[in-house]
């Protein structure tokens, strides 16, 4: 029943056409997120009292021949469970089911075997505020070539909320969208967190427990994010695609003390250098939420207590230690300023020529500056909202970032040689014309 | 327009001690001042939003084309809605005190100029400190945004001047006999 049932929701599987509504029991659809080499850890939002299932099968094969999973929901309804003891390097799919209704269908693919010097493609945006419309969510999910899709903070804006209902209710909202579910059951992600997924401009020692605790459960009750099983609130971590490339997912709000000058702790620091100096992969990938990259301006000087140049001496070691270690292969991508933007750290100081490129917004209003960051220290921004899909190819060392927007058209492509061994430069910058 | 009729208000009220100062001369029989000078507000309204509309028109049809913002081409959006709102002001909100039966549209015309020239000259230096740091900018990210600020923020205070003085100038003007 469950295998006919899966055939069903293969007509159903949302993927950024019109909207296919979700079975009243999956209201946010399914998910994947944080895969392995062996699986992933997939999620749905269940309402109902029955028991829940999960099946996860090869692409191309009888759902029959898959796994069936026991799912045990949470309280409210949130189900994660780890799909484990896959193939690495395939695609799979998967629905759930409580026996009388099966939800839609997700894919996902798991990472490349250890060693693997395979070709890894990923998309990525930030900032998506619910009314705005998520076109380039809606592209993204049409495609079937991306390894996993990054979540770079701002995901839900809910502020305004205190309780964990409220910040329920901001995430439902969101989360309900056709364009996320179809984004979500298309390929795995992997998230972080912002502010506004719990208020504006927030740090440690700015939120109150009470707060946090709601936002960072809703969180982790509406994203396949895997808890750390020491510190289950730990979002840093990292995610290995083979021997191509490494991301490193960044949490820089939750250790962030103002008063302190403290932007991250002393562990995740030490463990992103030591990370980025001993990777083994071509390409090292750093999530960031907030850029790096000094924009020493009197407009963007407005919002510099909220991003690592407020915080100089922290950025200062950062770069110092980072310079002394010169790790090959080194993108940082970011988002928050609501523009795209492709450019070096700084003019002059330690790393000063090392990329930094903004991706997103995927659904917002566009950064309201009238003057963009521009040469020298930057080669292109643009206020359209986008997705970014980088390609990562280890044979050449090059990747290639090219700009999705809310058509499905690439407006503006960069590549970067950023390969071992060699001086890693911009080499291209190519602007589809209007 | 509300912010117009907000400034009339004001300005009345602000410019009551003055008027009483001076003996007022007596009405004509067919001009009614309160009707003429609210009729020149709206107006004013009015020709607040046309350069407002210009501006935004422009800026977002370049933002559209270049998928950001131009700041040269705000500068002459904002040229074009300075001289747009100044053209309004000093061709069409004197004529529309002839709707409180005004007939020497000149003289409140004049009145009003004598008053608003002030911020009008504001407004264009603004304009113009706001396009020279366009300028600078190109090609020199961060260099021309000192300018480009005094020049925002110019603007928008001789927008918001511009018509309180219009609104004394033309209240003095339908006040001489």
């Amino acid at each position: 029943m469950l295998a006919a049932g899966a055939a069903v929701a293969m007509a159903r599987c949302a993927r950024g056409g019109p909207d296919v509504p979700e079975p009243p029991q999956f209201p946010l659809g399914v998910a994947s997120g944080d895969p392995t080499e062996t699986g992933a850890l997939l999620w749905t939002k269940y309402v109902g009292e029955a028991a829940l299932t999960a099946r996860v099968w090869e692409e191309n094969l009888d759902p029959s021949t898959g796994q069936e999973l026991a799912v045990r929901p949470s309280d409210s309804g949130f189900a994660h469970v780890e799909a484990e003891g896959l193939s690495a390097g395939r695609h799979y799919r998967y629905v759930f089911s409580d026996g009388a209704t099966v939800s839609s269908e997700g894919r996902f693919r798991t990472l490349p075997a250890a060693g693997t010097l395979a070709r890894v493609r990923l998309g990525a945006t930030c900032c998506t505020r619910y009314g705005v419309p998520f076109d380039p969510l809606a592209r993204a999910a049409e495609r079937d070539d991306l390894d996993a899709f990054l979540l770079l903070g701002d995901t839900v804006y809910c502020d305004g909320a205190h309780t964990l209902e409220q910040y329920r209710e901001k995430w439902r909202e969101t989360l309900a969208t056709h364009e996320y579910r179809a984004l979500k059951a298309s390929t795995p992600v992997i998230a972080t967190w912002d502010d506004h997924e719990f208020n504006n401009d927030w740090s440690e020692d700015t939120i109150d427990r009470a707060r946090f605790t709601a936002a960072s459960t809703a969180f982790f009750e509406h994203l396949p994010v895997r808890r750390n099983a020491l510190n289950p609130d730990q979002v840093w971590r990292s995610v290995r695609f083979g021997d191509t490339l490494e991301v490193f997912v960044l949490d820089v709000r939750s250790e962030r003390y103002r008063n302190a000058g403290q932007y991250i702790g002393p562990e995740q620091l030490n463990w992103l250098l030591d990370g980025l100096s001993h990777s083994t992969a071509t390409f090292k990938l750093v999530m960031n939420s907030v850029p790096l990259a000094s924009f020493s301006t009197p407009f963007f000087a407005t919002t510099k207590s909220d991003r690592w140049e407020g915080f100089t001496q922290a950025r200062s070691e950062l770069l110092t230690r980072l310079e002394s270690l010169r790790p090959s292969g080194v993108l940082w991508v970011a988002g928050d300023f609501h523009l795209a933007s492709v450019g070096r750290l700084d003019l002059q100081g330690p790393c000063c020529n090392d990329w930094e490129v903004l991706v997103g917004p995927g659904g917002q209003t566009a950064n309201a500056s009238p003057s963009y960051p521009g040469r020298p220290q930057f080669d292109w921004s643009s206020g359209t909202n986008n997705f970014g899909v980088f390609d990562f190819d280890p044979a050449t060392g090059v990747v290639t970032l090219e700009y999705v927007d809310g058509k499905g058209r690439v407006f503006h492509t960069a590549k970067f040689n950023l390969g071992d061994g060699q001086q890693q430069r911009l080499l291209s910058l190519a602007s589809a014309t209007p | 327009m509300g912010l117009s009729a907000v400034l009339l208000a004001v300005t009345m009220a602000a410019t009551q001690p003055l008027a009483a100062a001076v003996p007022p001369s007596p009405p004509s029989a067919s001009e009614h001042r309160g009707i003429a000078l609210a009729s020149a507000a709206v107006t004013l309204g009015l020709s607040n939003l046309a350069a407002a509309g210009v501006v935004w028109a422009a800026t977002a049809a370049r933002f559209e084309q270049l998928s950001r913002p131009d700041p040269f081409y705000i500068g002459l959006s904002l040229a074009t809605g300075v001289a747009v709102q100044l053209l309004a002001a000093h061709f069409v909100v004197p004529e529309a005190t002839r709707l409180g039966g005004v007939r020497d549209v000149e003289r409140v015309r004049a009145e009003a100029w004598r008053w608003s020239r002030w911020a009008a000259l504001l407004g264009s230096v603004s304009v113009g400190l706001f396009t020279t740091g366009a300028l600078v900018e190109r090609d020199q990210f961060g260099n021309g945004q000192a300018l480009l600020l005094a020049g925002a923020v110019g603007s928008f205070v001789s927008f918001v001047l511009f018509d309180v003085l219009e609104v004394v100038g033309l209240s003095r003007g339908l006040r001489q006999p």
